[in-house]
């Protein structure tokens, strides 16, 4: 691809033709991802009936035999993946291996609780993240940039599990400015201010992570920026700093954000595992997790699906943001 | 403006919702800890969990809170005959399923064939297969008849919860598990009724005002969801539910909080570290017995425990269990230095490592693997502990063939009580895979007599005589090394009186008589 | 075309003394570099030395002091089993230092490796390797994590790959989107135009421009990677007991009662970590400027 071959979107070929393509094959690579999914779950030790059965209570072969055949684990591989592949494509994601729930169900339940989560606490860590790597960027090696690093490390220093424990002790159990876990008061009316409640002490404390790693990224990108020749002559013309940054600096910067941002926007559609099991906040995550345990072969690849979904949007729409941000930039 | 027009009616129910007899709720974590199984709403098909079934269905017969004997639930009296070989159940007179209707011996019969049909998937279906004839005698009478005798059918029974024929007879069998009546409107004999099962969350009951045992005094019931036992204790430190289940580490901070009262029981499982009968280096009993002696057990269970476990000679701990002039082991590392050296145990396997498989995954465990590593290592035994998940330690030693290598030796339990039959399932010939889950392959003749006695007697002293060869037996030829029964906690508020909880194995199984329970401002 | 190359090889040589001397000048003014190079070698001193000059073994039980808090016999306590935990934190350094960054060195590599082929080329290979990225984004961790258990079981070569292997997605379209940036600005053109071959358009023109994000991807990936290791145990992988390591003993906090009442178990693991990542981090920055040609300007 020498330099004249770079041009892949000629003048005539619109982004959306771009789209349309990209599209096409994410329903290829969703397919692919699936029929992974599958053979991994496979290979991975122990299947529902194992994680469900108890040691200490006799199974018989013809309760085994009736289990396998309730669970669609009898068969060919290729004939259940089949079986699944067609089911899926009819709108049916069967069924899952512990309750006999329909899966679509089970996740559209989740939907909403890892939704209003993983956007507040990603919303949150975008402004606070960005802001301050800009403040770090400007006021570097100062005494605030330094602070700013010290904060950011500890934040990616503490597991989630641990800020979240100490979280829900400090502001929980010792404050009681928060509730102790969970969605909503259990027999109360579901209401906005409700919820609100129960979410700000899960949101914030996901956001830490989020909040340090994109503060990092935002100040490393903006000082490359800052060096490069026509931001120096904006400064050596009299602008002012902030003005420089906003108006030269920002945008550019702003590439490894927004790839930033679009990895954690697709993985965070499967939800925070550790915070949503330390808040018993009712999302994605924590489906996961049980659907793990149990190998619950339906719910795991239902999940699997929705993440993938996710995964290639957010990497599409990241991709076609980067030729917003920097016209230059141009796909074969 | 959308939020705006939404608020006055939501702000409205704020108020109504506290305008409600506050405090006639008990919001409790009655599926955290080990006896407990959340999101399953079938009990035929469920393993534990019988502490929240016990509060909306109900049991023929109960063991009573101290597990020493039976009492009737929905059955007023029974009788058993011809050696165990038969039993009549009279039922309860006056007693209403939650939808109105009166409760009949033919429901009982409904299910018990439910209950022994593997269609339906029941975990009792095994259990169940001898069951011979069920005869119903008028309206509240039922004779279930054996082709062998049955002496565990009562302990069955107290995990059997009734379920209405009028409401379940149009569902074929086999899908049945699959219907969605059991966490949508389910019906049952107990005080409180189903409202609703917010998923993930929690399940909400309210009061059955026609319970036979009387109105209950509470207006309802939560059953809260908690993924982790330490989050379920620190909702229960912020006020927000007033019991639930608490893991050892945790009692000491609500030990002399006047605001809580500890609950503790034994948990009915013995803790051991099995050998595999298939390893080679396992066969002579002297290694079997260096185990023994080189594992500190008292000072684990004194430091790492905190004292809160029973030494375990044999599976039981029971007094009544207990066999005669059983060793106890003392620690004595120069003792099993010596046994490990007459048994050749350089040649037998030295220093190469040997994997201890476990489920466990808890922080106790992994420090108590580490002491019993260092123990161990002291005389010359090389062990590493691999912890894994359920699923996989099941797909290990379950395996269709199973490789000795990877499990010769486990760190598991295996329930001992209430009804001492249950280790029968670890221990007797009879139960090797896929029959039972005898998956350590102990082949011990006089164990598997003992226990197959034991299956056919009914005097309850000459059961209790074989039960105590049992322990012996074990104690001397050591198929694996016992450790401890741990004991188990459980936390409630005082605001709450007359509550009943103890610790058992799948939790419930006991009469808790939650029409009692109420709660004080 | 071979003769172009070779005489500006050569010029690059002569000049490459010079241009070290500039850059450690510029490196030794950045004080927190300094800073974080001096205490990021102490760390690393201690770790290797440190267990040589302690009088308890770092898994040498002792049930009858077990918890015991801070005290001149044990400077930081001990821990659930009686052990020293100052010297289970520095036996820990060495594993999870190691670990860390040997996960770390292998998403590096990886990631800026896919990442330049797709950014530079172009076309159907940036196609092509996105999607792979995609996939490697997609599938859940922990289900490959289960696979993966079941074959190796726990062991440090293990871990250190697998968490290596899990990591470079994120990096590779870092990198990757900074390519897509300077691949049509004039003197890459110009580079490419006079024949430049791929690999020197990569290492000549892309590294210098990528410093930032890897300095960024490495600090923040080593603490990662160290707390992921702890996070393996639990499904048979991970390092295998009793070995101590900085996880492990940051995850001793989830019971509530080691968080609540003996923070000395878990708090100095969780502050050596954070120190090396910050330390790290700083002398990244340092490494970054000293290595910038235009910052003299």
């Amino acid at each position: 691809m020498g330099g004249g071959g770079a041009k892949a979107l000629p003048p005539g070929v619109h982004v959306t033709v771009y789209i349309g393509k990209r599209v096409l094959i994410s329903a290829g690579m969703l397919i692919l991802i699936s029929m992974l999914i599958f053979l991994l779950l496979r290979l991975a030790p122990g299947n529902p009936i194992d994680a469900y059965i108890n040691p200490s209570i006799a199974i018989s072969q013809k309760q085994l035999a009736t289990l396998r055949s309730q669970l669609g684990l009898d068969g060919p591989l290729t004939t259940q993946y089949l079986a699944w592949l067609g089911n899926v494509l009819r709108g049916n994601f069967g069924y899952s291996a512990v309750d006999f729930r329909p899966v679509s169900l089970l996740i559209a339940e989740r939907a909403g609780p890892t939704l209003l989560l993983m956007g507040s606490g990603i919303l949150l860590a975008v402004l606070v993240g960005t802001a301050s790597g800009v403040i770090a960027a400007v006021w570097r090696n100062t005494v605030l940039d330094y602070s700013l690093a010290v904060l950011a490390f500890l934040g990616i220093a503490t597991p989630a599990f641990l800020a979240a424990l100490i979280g829900m002790y400090v502001f929980a159990v010792r404050l009681h400015w928060f509730p102790a876990g969970g969605y909503r008061t259990p027999g109360q009316p579901l209401t906005a201010g409700n919820v609100a409640e129960h979410l700000i002490l899960p949101a914030v404390i996901l956001s830490l992570y989020y909040t340090a790693t994109i503060m990092r990224y935002t100040r490393a990108a903006l000082l490359e920026v800052l060096n490069l020749d026509y931001v120096r002559t904006a400064r050596a013309k009299g602008l002012p700093e902030w003005l420089v940054i906003l108006r030269h600096g920002l945008r550019n910067a702003l590439v490894p954000v927004v790839t930033l941002i679009g990895a954690s926007v697709g993985s965070a559609v499967g939800g925070a595992i550790f915070i949503e099991s330390v808040f018993g906040w009712p999302g994605m995550g924590l489906l996961f997790i049980d659907a793990v345990d149990a190998r619950n072969y339906p719910v795991i690849m239902g999940i699997s699906l929705v993440i993938g979904v996710g995964v290639l949007c957010a990497n599409l729409l990241t991709d076609v943001t980067y030729v917003l941000l920097d016209p230059r930039i141009q796909y074969g | 403006m959308t939020l705006a027009m939404m608020t006055p009616p939501a702000l409205l129910g704020t108020a109504a919702a506290s305008a409600l007899p506050a405090g006639q709720v008990l919001i409790g974590g009655f599926d955290v800890g080990p006896g407990g199984l959340p999101g399953k709403f079938d009990p035929l098909t469920a393993t534990a969990g019988f502490t929240w079934y016990n509060t909306y269905f109900e049991t023929l017969v109960l063991y009573n809170p101290g597990f020493t004997h039976f009492v009737g639930a929905l059955a007023k009296n029974w009788t058993t005959a011809q050696g165990g070989r038969s039993y009549t159940f009279h039922l309860r007179p006056g007693v209403l399923w939650q939808d109105g209707e009166p409760l009949t011996a033919q429901d009982v019969k409904f299910t018990l064939e439910l209950a022994s049909n593997p269609a339906t998937g029941s975990i009792f279906s095994g259990r169940l297969s001898d069951l011979q004839s069920i005869s119903v005698v008028g309206k509240d009478t039922v004779t279930v008849r054996f082709s062998r005798p049955d002496v565990n059918f009562l302990d069955l029974l107290t995990k059997l919860m009734i379920l209405p024929q009028h409401l379940l007879a149009s569902i074929p069998p086999s899908q049945l598990a699959q219907s969605n009546w059991w966490y949508t409107h389910p019906i049952g004999t107990g005080p409180f009724q189903f409202v609703k099962y917010v998923p993930g969350q929690y399940v909400q009951l309210k009061a059955f005002p026609e319970y036979w045992g009387g109105k209950p005094k509470l207006s309802g019931l939560v059953n809260r969801y908690f993924k982790t036992v330490a989050s379920a204790a620190e909702a229960l430190k912020a006020g927000s539910i007033q019991f639930t289940y608490v893991n050892p580490d945790n009692v000491s901070t609500f030990a002399h909080d006047p605001k809580f009262r500890v609950i503790a029981g034994p948990s009915y499982v013995v803790n051991y570290l099995g050998f595999n009968a298939r390893a080679p280096m396992f066969k002579s009993r002297l290694v079997r017995e260096a185990f023994m002696y080189a594992i500190d057990r008292k000072q684990i269970v004194d430091s790492l425990y905190g004292g809160a476990a029973t030494l375990a000679d044999c599976p039981y701990v029971a007094p009544a269990l207990l066999g005669s002039s059983l060793n106890s082991y003392p620690y004595d590392p120069t003792k099993a230095k010596e046994l490990l050296a007459q048994a050749g145990w350089s040649q037998l396997n030295g220093s190469k490592p040997i994997p201890v498989l476990t489920y466990y995954d808890d922080q106790l465990t992994a420090n108590v693997l580490s002491a019993m590593q260092a123990m161990l290592a002291q005389v010359g035994i090389d062990i590493a502990p691999r912890q894994v998940d359920v699923a996989t330690y099941n797909s290990i030693i379950l395996a269709s063939h199973p490789d000795w290598r990877k499990f010769p030796i486990v760190f598991a339990g295996l329930q001992d009580g209430p009804d001492p039959s249950s280790v029968a399932v670890g221990l007797s010939a009879n139960n090797f895979p896929p029959r039972g889950a005898n998956f350590l392959h102990v082949n011990i003749p006089e164990l598997t007599k003992l226990f197959t006695e034991a299956g056919s007697t009914t005097a309850l002293s000459a059961q209790t005589h074989l039960y105590r060869q049992v322990c012996a037996e074990v104690n001397r030829q050591l198929p694996w090394a016992p450790m401890w029964v741990a004991t188990r906690y459980g936390v409630v508020s005082t605001s709450v009186k007359n509550f009943v909880w103890t610790p058992s194995p799948g939790g419930g199984a006991y009469a808790a008589m939650p029409q009692d329970w109420s709660l004080s401002r | 075309m071979a003769l172009p190359y070779q005489s500006r090889s050569r010029s690059g040589r002569e000049t490459s003394h010079s241009v070290g001397k500039r850059a450690l000048r510029r490196f030794l003014r950045h004080r927190a570099a300094v800073g974080g190079a001096l205490m990021f070698s102490a760390i690393v001193l201690a770790v290797l030395l440190g267990p040589l000059l302690l009088r308890s073994g770092p898994n040498q039980i002792h049930l009858l002091a077990i918890n015991r808090p801070p005290s001149p016999l044990h400077w930081l306590g001990t821990d659930g089993v009686g052990r020293d935990i100052l010297a289970r934190l520095l036996a820990g350094g060495r594993v999870s230092l190691m670990v860390g960054a040997g996960a770390t060195g292998i998403a590096l590599l990886v990631g800026s490796c896919i990442g330049s082929l797709a950014g530079v080329l172009g076309g159907w290979v940036d196609a092509a390797l996105m999607r792979l990225v995609d996939l490697a984004m997609t599938l859940p961790p922990i289900v490959l994590l289960l696979v993966v258990a079941s074959i190796t079981g726990p062991g440090i070569l293990t871990t250190t790959l697998v968490i290596g292997l899990l990591s470079w997605p994120l990096l590779a379209r870092l990198v990757r989107a900074r390519f897509l940036e300077i691949r049509e600005q004039d003197y890459v053109t110009a580079a490419r135009g006079l024949g430049a071959g791929t690999t020197r358009i990569i290492l000549r023109h892309g590294l210098p421009n990528l410093i930032d994000v890897l300095v960024v991807f490495a600090s923040l990936q080593l603490a990662n990677a160290i707390l992921l290791e702890a996070g393996l145990s639990f499904i048979g992988l991970g390092i295998p007991l009793p070995t101590a390591s900085w996880g492990n003993m940051i995850n001793a906090a989830r019971s509530v009662v080691v968080l609540q009442q003996y923070p000395w178990q878990w708090l100095p693991a969780g502050i050596a970590l954070a120190l090396t990542v910050l330390c790290v981090n700083f002398v990244g920055d340092g490494l970054r400027d000293a290595l910038d040609p235009r910052s003299d300007l």
